[in-house]
């Protein structure tokens, strides 16, 4: 849980507590920010709340999105000689990929 | 008259020789008459050896419900064969602690061959096969020739290398190209020097090109199939910078599934890290 300014509030990241304005439940805790939310949040001059780091919002789902893309671009340079019309071979092709974009992942953290 | 791989090996075999416990087990276990208390005893003569083993018949590795707390039990419910063939991957490692490292990064290559090795232990699970532990060593050993050749031909094989880089090219083809012979042939003559099982020598041997293997077909195809696999992945590295191409047939041997891999993942990972605690850390 992390407690972001609202300029860092970002569409897609999840509520982790509650957001109160006088005394009213405004968003309730595990509800995902649209931007109808952030317009809102701007005009009832809530200035911080607290989020959950380790969300799939839709910002991450953008770049892991990238990332198989960066993946694929990398496993094919490897399988210039595999036959990816066979089906057991593009099953391992797909879980490379699959592998190499995790890792590329892990390594930008 | 020998080939050239052949006298290579001849060449190097005193250097890189299995531990002697290793042949008194199997003569152990050929005798009708031995005991597996005998056995044991044998086993028990390397003590660090025999407290490896029993951490392993305990780990996840087996799952098996009850604790196993020697090695005459270990023996009776592991099996006298398979606990033969850990005791060969247990040992083997340090067969290879002096190889240069210039050339290849010996705990990579290890992480490769056991990944090898679990990956066709999974497949002959899957297959029902008699020693599915048979099946892990042959992997393990698979691309044992290589280290042979990184030792004794460095600058032929760091030639190799940039050729297949700049060529794209398969080292095991782009090596007989420049040798006229590569590290299948060489691992196959040592573990025949080694006086391993056929099976072994023929995984070795024929694991690019398992459709000549003439006898125990099941062990060349698995071990084509799980290199292939494991290169693919990249776990670890042998060298081998391109994924392999799948023979069609290897796979056909194998029977398995079209998604096998998929839904096997977690199951060799698991075992993966399993083997990797076992054998790498001492």
């Amino acid at each position: 849980m992390t407690l972001l300014a609202l300029s860092e509030i970002q569409e897609g990241m999840i509520v982790a507590n509650d957001v109160e304005f006088r005394g009213q439940v405004i968003i309730r805790k595990g509800v995902r920010i649209s931007a109808d939310h952030l317009k809102k949040l701007k005009a009832w001059g809530i200035v911080e709340i607290s989020v959950n780091n380790h969300n799939s919002n839709s910002n991450e789902a953008i770049s892991d999105k990238e990332f198989i893309e960066l993946a694929r671009k990398k496993v094919n340079s490897r399988f210039i000689h595999a036959d990816l019309n066979y089906a057991p071979m593009k099953e391992i092709y797909k879980l490379a990929v699959k592998r190499t974009a995790k890792r590329m992942q892990k390594a930008s953290k | 008259m020998s080939s050239p791989a052949q006298r290579l090996v001849k060449n190097v075999s005193k250097i890189y020789s299995l531990p002697t416990i290793y042949y008194r087990i199997e003569k152990a276990i050929e005798d009708p008459n031995s005991s597996l208390k005998q056995i044991g005893n044998i086993i028990l003569d390397d003590p660090s050896l025999a407290a490896r083993l029993l951490r392993l018949a305990n780990s996840a590795f087996f799952n098996f419900p009850q604790k196993i707390d020697s090695i005459p039990t270990a023996l009776s419910i592991i099996g006298t064969k398979q606990l033969r063939d850990l005791v060969l991957a247990s040992t083997v490692i340090k067969v290879f602690k002096d190889i240069p490292e210039e050339l290849v990064n010996m705990e990579s290559f290890w992480r490769h061959s056991i990944a090898c090795g679990i990956t066709a232990r999974v497949i002959a699970a899957d297959m029902n096969a008699d020693n599915i532990e048979a099946f892990f060593v042959a992997g393990l050993l698979h691309d044992i020739g290589a280290l042979i050749m990184f030792a004794q031909l460095s600058d032929s094989i760091a030639e190799v290398m940039t050729i297949c880089k700049q060529e794209k090219q398969y080292r095991y083809l782009t090596e007989k190209q420049k040798l006229e012979f590569n590290h299948a042939e060489v691992g196959g003559y040592l573990l025949k020097e080694w006086e391993l099982p056929e099976h072994l020598i023929i995984a070795c041997m024929r694991h690019h090109e398992p459709h000549h293997a003439r006898h125990f077909t099941e062990y060349a195809a698995a071990i084509h199939v799980a290199d292939c696999f494991v290169n693919a992945l990249q776990i670890g590295s042998s060298g081998e910078h391109l994924a392999p191409n799948m023979e069609r047939k290897a796979w056909r041997t194998l029977n398995l599934s079209e998604k096998f891999f998929n839904s096997e993942m977690q199951q060799i990972e698991r075992q993966y890290k399993e083997a990797v605690s076992y054998i790498l850390d001492d």
